[in-house]
């Protein structure tokens, strides 16, 4: 039954959600051990039926981060194009706002050592962005494709059910933003609207303690 | 008169020295043992202990196919209202997609059901049907009012698929039920022709009401749950009023 606000708990305070899970769970393992299973990019139907996910909160930000700061670059980058109009940018600001909220939500479950910086992969994209409004719309909506493609195949391993909760939650936005970039572009929106979305694309960072 | 001798600094000096010389001493004639640690060292690891995971509970695996249950028969509802209304949206350029999105839902209903433990076959959920779809009827006059419609439908799912995320115990299921969620969002904003998402994360607000949730195989045709109505929030019915 709806009986939570999870979108609520995980932004607000995720660090104390998170210790609280971990002196109960008690198991915190290093990302790097954690985040192999994940990046060999099992299908989703491949997997072994479990009650708990390998990847844990802090695994899975180590993993996600560094492409969602790759992703705020890459919007940057695309409002520079030359033809991009006002409603055009504010609509991109908003979107890459909505990556710096997830950067920044999934930075306080990080636990590690080392700092989560933007991964070069996806930053290198933003060089196919800033020649004209209609290449950055494509390339932000494949962008934003991969990344919910990326959420999506981490969700089938994430440990945690509100964690899960809000990965869910993101990657359906991130979803909606690759059909909206679409419809700005003027192309047919059919490949973005799927039956069923799939994990095709999913992204592994090459960055951080995740990196592979 | 006892008188006591008050040590000088060289004194201090020279006790202070012969300790670490005695302790350096001890530690040259013992093996690699730690120093101070009496009887068997306790075993070192640098593997983090496994923590058993706790088996899940009777009510959390009904509430598994509380969940499942619901989400098929509300994709089987908006599957059905597609199924009446679809033909009503007129633009060209969206009509061919709607046109399809019926049978979209009837696939999702199909697998959805077929992760559930009795498998059977999903029936529009009969409480959003009386009390969603049904009223909605009259005003459902023209392909604007219908379209906005699908998208609240839709939206609808969308939240509800989010929501059972923290009741869904296997994440390899809560992936297989995000592939149709997602699904269902992408829907809303091509219906909601571009609408720019207001936040990072989906909104819950549009989420069932708790009376639309299947209590268990036998209320799997769309029987509301005894005592649910206790436990509806206003906000959630506001929700659904709008």
């Amino acid at each position: 039954m709806p009986i939570d606000q999870p979108e609520a708990t995980a932004a607000v305070n995720p660090r104390r959600t998170f210790l609280a899970r971990a002196a109960v769970g008690g198991a915190v393992v290093t990302a790097g051990s954690i985040a192999g299973p994940l990046l060999r990019a099992v299908p989703a139907g491949a997997q072994t039926d479990t009650t708990s996910g390998s990847l844990d909160d802090s695994s899975f930000a180590a993993l996600a981060v560094p492409l969602e700061l790759g992703a705020v670059q890459v919007y940057e980058a695309a409002t520079e194009a030359p033809d991009m109009d006002d409603d055009a940018k504010s609509t991109l600001r908003t979107f890459q706002q909505h990556h710096q909220t997830v950067a920044d939500t999934l930075t306080d479950y990080y636990t590690g050592d080392a700092d989560l910086t933007e991964d070069p992969a996806v930053v290198a994209r933003s060089a196919s962005v800033g020649g004209s409004a209609n290449a950055a719309f494509t390339a932000l909506a494949e962008l934003e494709q991969a990344l919910a493609a990326t959420h999506l195949d981490a969700l089938g391993s994430i440990s945690d059910a509100i964690t899960a909760k809000y990965v869910a939650g993101v990657l359906a936005v991130q979803g909606q933003q690759a059909v909206a970039l679409t419809l700005l572009a003027g192309t047919d929106p059919a490949a973005v609207v799927p039956a069923a979305v799939t994990t095709d694309g999913a992204l592994t960072t090459t960055t951080g303690e995740a990196g592979n | 008169m006892a008188t006591f001798d008050t040590p000088s600094r060289r004194s201090v000096l020279k006790i202070g020295g012969a300790g670490v010389f005695a302790a350096a001493f001890l530690a040259a004639c013992s093996d690699d043992e730690p120093v101070g640690v009496s009887g068997t060292p306790s075993p070192t690891t640098d593997v983090t202990p496994t923590v058993p995971t706790k088996p899940p509970t009777d009510a959390q695996l009904a509430e598994v196919q509380v969940q499942l249950h619901t989400l098929a028969s509300v994709e089987a509802l908006v599957a059905s209202v597609y199924a009446d209304r679809a033909s009503e949206i007129t633009d060209p350029e969206l009509a061919p997609h709607v046109a399809r999105f019926g049978a979209d839902h009837t696939a999702a209903a199909t697998a959805v059901a077929a992760l559930t433990e009795d498998g059977a076959t999903p029936e529009p959920n009969a409480w959003l049907q009386e009390n969603l779809v049904d009223p909605a009827a009259d005003s459902l006059n023209t392909a604007a009012n219908v379209q906005t419609f699908l998208s609240n439908l839709e939206s609808s799912l969308v939240a509800t698929y989010v929501n059972a995320m923290t009741d869904i115990l296997d994440p390899t299921m809560r992936r297989t039920l995000m592939t149709f969620g997602a699904a269902a969002a992408r829907r809303v904003t091509l219906l909601r022709d571009g609408e720019v998402p207001e936040g990072a994360v989906y909104p819950s607000a549009d989420l069932i009401s708790n009376d639309a949730f299947l209590g268990g195989t036998e209320e799997a045709t769309g029987d509301s749950t005894p005592g649910d109505a206790e436990s509806d929030t206003p906000d959630q019915a506001d929700n659904q009023s709008d």
